[in-house]
């Protein structure tokens, strides 16, 4: 679903200089899974997410997202993308049903299907109560599930979530969580970025930890475990850092 | 590009926004409750001041010294005079004390009454004292003046009636005064007056109210990730919020001169003028209408351009501050009398507009002057929606989350003394010298202002900034020694160069007809107060050589050349020319500029530029002193025309002069480079 080959991207700072937000990174994901993106602030995550939203545009190397380039068709990947990000507003003066049949035209639905599709995110999410109040009297809970119907409406295969459960309430965050795992069994693909460990411990079927904008360590929980020889996520990404950080891991690491 | 999308899009901001209270009160429902009530409240108030001032008594001591048939007669026509409250004195020392009272406004005006006898009849002489601010005494004052010379006919008519003539011998002219404005264009005038300026400031303060909200608010609140991500195309969403913020300016223009039109009536109403005759000009309005379209789609580029490039909200609208004032500023023209519209001012956008509505409302259409204003404001607008299309596209901007080092610019840390923003900074501080000291110093001694100008506000900032920054000044300012062959190339050059900026004076000139008093200035700079003539040469070509070519040449262009040649070279050569202050010589010394800036890339070296510099300045005094002598120059200052030949000729001998300067130097292994320090 999701194909990353080398994808780079370089801000120009300041005159002249260049910074590698991403560097180098590749990495797959499937349909049914959920690949974590892990890494501490700055790593890299947001920049990654948003080329794969096609916000931004790489510097260089290739992905694809359902067999469409990042490049060549970032129309069409828009349309089989839902992506969500931890800070993502709401036009506020909006109901929520205006929003989402708003972004559901957008996507070039008729509004019959956009009518149908409401109905059945609403079962899914329980939104009845507040469907046609403006988003401005809802809570935030409330509010997290209009985004998500709003990031869902289309019915997208690939999702993409980019800290999203950063600064939430545990119960809100818990709304998203149960999302993620219901798209899993919906056999979506899902991307999902986070730098608290814990978060990727509980979800992640695989585990992509980058740093400094490189690919650390790609992998499932149990093989990270096994190949440092630590319990804990927190002392098992400390080691992957300090291993790139000091080459004569490097080299241990793949003797390995 | 899909409309439907765009619609779509459209829809929603127009229903997002009329849910917006704040916004809905203050462009729309304000001024329909305010404009009735001031105007009511106004015109209630000054009707009610009015007839205050005419009805007040007004109290006006008379001293009569002769005491003639005539005084008498005079004194009693005024007593006579219901408002007029006269009391006679024959103090002493009458003078002094009267008009401090008139001064004072105890009293409303003092008349002193003395006679002369010329021919045989006495003559009544009236010194009459008023105060000419005081709305009670200047009412008195004209009561007074109809009343002396409704008197003097009757004392006139009765000593003819003496003397056996008809008094008909005084009407040999009789003026029957018609005033032929129709009413419409007496409207017209009124309304050219400040119409332009209500619709510019209306269109402008209402898009921007929309406009920072449709971008820098989406940054604000998140949203604008998603929309990105949605399906909809950058163009397309570009599109939509151009339309709103188009839209929402028409409507609140709208709806403000509606609720204008209605107050406006309703004075007029009060004020018993008859407005059944005058008819609306309804064409002129449409006309109005179509004009204003490329103006507002100019407008909204301009601000949906510095809505995308803030990083929030209260950024945006610190940015359209100076938006409303330039706009406030250029609108006013129509405001002053003497200002036309000819093709010159048809290619500035909204002073064209402000003028063109003057001409439409008087009822004067120069469908010329109509398309020009339209198709330049129109091309501007064009410019204007790819720039802001360009911003929305670049991820640079509308991901513009972080402090930039514009900002740094301010704080302790190291500034680079080279970054475009430093020199800009710069650039501005000394323009700002320039107008507030060196305007002064030059208006008080033209010579002596010159040449502080030019060593304190040019030559020191430069010095002081290299100094302070610790900067090799050789490097940095490129004083090195080039081939003599660039030197005798740029001696060269002169004259063409002399005559290309005669020509495109001659280009301002007839745009924009050069005023007389401005003529008479460049004359006075020309002899600066009889000076010898090598003393005019050090002030006028020498100094400025050095100084100028030291900021522009030295500095300015340094910051620009990061981001190439030709850009650096193009910008410092447009900062030359505003640096002139003087709307007149922008073009020229902006073309001056772009020539002494590639002189500087192609030989790396300010010497060279200097001397170029130098000639040009002395060309023009010493060809104004002595070019009636010489061949070609002698015609040129006698028609004050540039033959095509000869500006044909200096172009092609320029360009290969150009040529040979980038073939010379294309080896040259003088260091241009900067390196950081």
């Amino acid at each position: 679903m999701i194909s990353v080959e080398g994808l780079t991207k370089e801000f120009s700072q300041k005159e002249g200089e260049n910074l590698k937000a991403v560097d180098n990174l590749s990495f797959q994901a499937n349909a049914g899974e959920i690949v974590v993106l892990l890494g501490v602030n700055g790593a890299g995550k947001t920049t990654t997410m948003r080329m794969l939203s096609t916000v931004l545009q790489p510097t260089s190397g290739r992905a694809t997202i359902c067999g469409y380039d990042l490049l060549e068709a970032p129309q069409k990947i828009r349309r089989k993308l839902g992506f969500l990000s931890g800070d993502t507003g709401l036009y506020r003066r909006l109901t929520a049903r205006e929003l989402i049949t708003y972004f559901g035209k957008l996507y070039d639905m008729p509004g019959r299907k956009i009518a149908e599709r409401i109905e059945l995110i609403d079962g899914m999410l329980d939104m009845k109560d507040f469907l046609d109040k403006k988003i401005d009297s809802l809570s935030t809970g409330m509010r997290q599930k209009v985004s998500i119907a709003r990031s869902i409406v289309h019915d997208p295969p690939v999702m993409i979530f980019d800290e999203a459960t950063a600064g939430l309430d545990i119960l809100t965050a818990k709304n998203i969580i149960s999302f993620i795992h219901s798209c899993k069994t919906e056999g979506k693909c899902v991307l999902f970025s986070t730098h608290i460990m814990r978060e990727a411990e509980r979800i992640a079927d695989r585990i992509v930890m980058i740093h400094q904008g490189r690919m650390l360590k790609e992998g499932t929980w149990a093989e990270m475990k096994e190949d440092t020889g630590e319990a804990d996520l927190d002392d098992i990404f400390i080691k992957y850092v300090s291993s790139q950080n000091a080459p004569e891991f490097e080299v241990m690491n793949e003797l390995d | 590009m899909n409309w439907t999308k765009t619609l779509i899009i459209f829809k929603k901001e127009m229903l997002d926004l009329f849910r917006d209270r704040r916004t809905i009160i203050t462009s729309i429902i304000l001024p329909i409750v305010l404009y009735p009530f001031i105007s009511i409240f106004v015109a209630t108030i000054a009707s009610r001041q009015e007839t205050k001032i005419q009805e007040a008594q007004k109290i006006i001591y008379v001293y009569d010294q002769v005491e003639s048939a005539e005084s008498l007669q005079l004194v009693t026509s005024l007593q006579q005079e219901d408002i007029l409250h006269i009391k006679t004195t024959r103090e002493q020392g009458w003078n002094k004390q009267f008009k401090e009272l008139v001064e004072n406004n105890d009293i409303q005006a003092f008349l002193a009454l003395r006679d002369t006898v010329s021919s045989g009849y006495r003559r009544l002489i009236v010194t009459g004292y008023y105060n000419n601010t005081d709305d009670k005494s200047l009412k008195a004052y004209s009561t007074i003046r109809d009343i002396i010379s409704s008197t003097k006919w009757e004392i006139v008519s009765g000593r003819l009636n003496d003397l056996n003539i008809s008094s008909e011998i005084l009407e040999a002219i009789n003026l029957e005064s018609v005033n032929i404005a129709p009413p419409q264009k007496i409207l017209g005038a009124l309304l050219g007056k400040f119409l332009a300026y209500m619709l510019i400031i209306l269109t402008i303060s209402s898009g921007a109210v929309v406009a920072s909200d449709l971008v820098a608010g989406e940054k604000d609140r998140g949203t604008l990730e998603t929309i990105l991500v949605s399906a909809a195309s950058r163009l397309e969403l570009v599109a939509g919020k151009f339309l709103t913020i188009i839209t929402f300016s028409f409507i609140t223009v709208f709806m403000n001169l509606f609720s204008m039109y209605i107050s406006t009536r309703h004075i007029l109403g009060m004020a018993e003028m008859d407005l059944s005759q005058v008819q609306m000009p309804i064409v002129s309005f449409m006309l109005i209408f179509i004009a204003m379209i490329p103006l507002a789609i100019l407008f909204a580029s301009i601000q949906l351009s510095l809505s995308t490039w803030s990083r929030n909200v209260k950024e945006c609208s610190s940015y359209q501050t100076p938006l409303l004032l330039i706009g406030m500023m250029f609108s006013m023209i129509s405001v002053f009398p003497g200002f036309e519209l000819n093709y010159g001012f048809a290619l500035i956008p909204i002073i064209n507009f402000s003028l063109l509505l003057k001409e439409l409302l008087l009822g004067d259409l120069n469908v010329g002057h109509y398309l020009v204003v339209i198709i330049s404001t129109l091309l501007l607008a064009g410019i204007g929606v790819m720039i802001s299309i360009s911003l929305f596209k670049k991820e640079s901007v509308l991901f513009r989350t972080t402090e930039e080092k514009s900002l740094k610019f301010w704080g302790k840390g190291k500034a680079d003394i080279f970054s475009s923003q430093f020199v800009i900074g710069v650039f501005i501080l000394v323009l700002l010298l320039f107008y507030y000291l060196g305007t002064p110093w030059q208006a008080k001694n033209l010579s002596l202002g010159l040449i502080k100008t030019e060593l304190l506000l040019v030559l020191l900032p430069v010095l002081l900034i290299y100094h302070l920054s610790h900067t090799d000044i050789k490097k940095a300012a490129r004083m090195q020694s080039t081939k003599p062959v660039n030197f005798l190339l740029a001696i060269a050059a002169a004259p063409f160069g002399f005559f290309l900026a005669a020509f495109s004076m001659q280009i301002v000139n007839f745009l924009y007809p050069l005023p007389e008093s401005y003529l008479e200035g460049m004359q006075k700079l020309m002899q600066l107060h009889e000076l010898p003539i090598w003393q005019s040469l050090m002030i006028i070509a020498v100094l400025p050589g050095i100084c100028e070519e030291m900021l522009f040449r030295g500095y300015v262009i340094r910051g620009f050349e990061k981001s190439g040649t030709w850009k650096a070279i193009i910008i410092s050569g447009i900062l030359f020319g505003l640096f002139h202050l003087d709307f007149f010589r922008l073009l020229p010394a902006a073309l001056m500029g772009i020539w002494l800036g590639y002189l500087l890339i192609k030989t790396k070296s300010i010497f060279v530029t200097m001397l170029a510099h130098m000639l040009h300045n002395s060309s023009t005094l010493v060809l104004s002193q002595w070019g009636e002598n010489i061949p070609v120059i002698s015609t040129i200052l006698k028609t004050d025309q540039i033959p095509v030949w000869l500006v044909l000729f200096s172009i092609a001998a320029l360009l290969v002069i150009a040529w040979l300067l980038d073939k010379v130097n294309a080896e040259s292994r003088l260091p241009n480079e900067l390196s950081a320090g």
